[in-house]
């Protein structure tokens, strides 16, 4: 496994550790605050992030096959290790399921809506990574 | 034990959970990846994640903790991974973008309520 792999793995891991306990802390403040929108409160923002980071990425060139990766690839597999924790598919999944197993099916439109918006959101990010290093 | 200690704690095991899951996303990526392509290993990590939530959420008790839902399984899944896949192929290869946007949400839906249904709710 080259350092590169090992470094990614690491920042997927610790990365989903702190990713999920910020989704936590979130949904918790959206839920005290009777907020609509489930789990777009953090997928959206997860999703431009990742986008930032993916494109940004793309500007620090390839990775080389051996030796230690260098700090800016790093950063970004801490960032998209924290964005892909952050994120999350199976209680987007859940919110929906349960929705339509108990027939409220208006309660569909909230997830669909937040999928949309999340594609937007990356699409945004990498949009304005584009921005940035033309800018630098 | 005071609130602000059990809210401590849970918080710790939701984080320790989802380093679980991101190892096992980790593992999973390690060893089929090789044969499959990335895209295709996150869209069986989102399914397979979302029908083990149905699955836990449905039998309810411990399988229920938040540790478990929304730590292994929350950090299991991403939807940040797939919305970059989605986007990223739309102008190489937008048939298969298209295919992401529309394939993955329905699987991880109907894997959801397979999981709650086979847990008898």
């Amino acid at each position: 496994m080259s350092a590169a792999a090992l470094v990614a793995g690491v920042c997927v891991c610790l990365g989903a550790g702190v990713g999920s306990i910020l989704r936590a802390l979130v949904m918790d403040g959206v839920a005290s605050r009777g907020l609509v929108g489930g789990t777009a409160w953090v997928n959206v923002p997860a999703s431009f992030v990742a986008g930032l980071a993916a494109q940004l990425a793309a500007g620090l060139g390839p990775v080389p096959a051996a030796g230690a990766p260098g700090v800016g690839f790093v950063l970004v597999a801490a960032v998209l290790g924290t964005c892909g924790g952050l994120s999350t598919y199976s209680t987007l999944a859940l919110d929906a399921g349960q929705a339509l197993l108990d027939a409220r099916h208006g309660d569909l439109v909230v997830p669909g809506v937040g999928v949309l918006l999340g594609l937007t959101a990356a699409v945004g990010g990498l949009g304005c990574a584009v921005l940035l290093r033309a800018l630098l | 034990m005071s609130d602000r200690q059990g809210r401590w704690r849970l918080l710790l095991a939701v984080g320790l959970g989802g380093v679980a899951g991101g190892l096992a996303r980790v593992v999973i990526g390690a060893s089929v990846g090789t044969v499959l392509p990335g895209w295709v290993v996150l869209a069986l990590v989102n399914v397979l994640g979302s029908f083990a939530i149905g699955v836990a959420v449905g039998r309810g008790g411990r399988w229920a903790h938040r540790s478990v839902t929304t730590g292994v399984l929350g950090g299991f899944t991403t939807f940040s991974g797939w919305a970059l896949d989605v986007v990223g192929f739309a102008g190489s290869a937008p048939l298969l973008a298209m295919l992401l946007l529309l394939a993955v949400p329905v699987a991880c839906l109907g894997a959801c309520v397979g999981g709650l249904a086979l847990a008898g709710r």
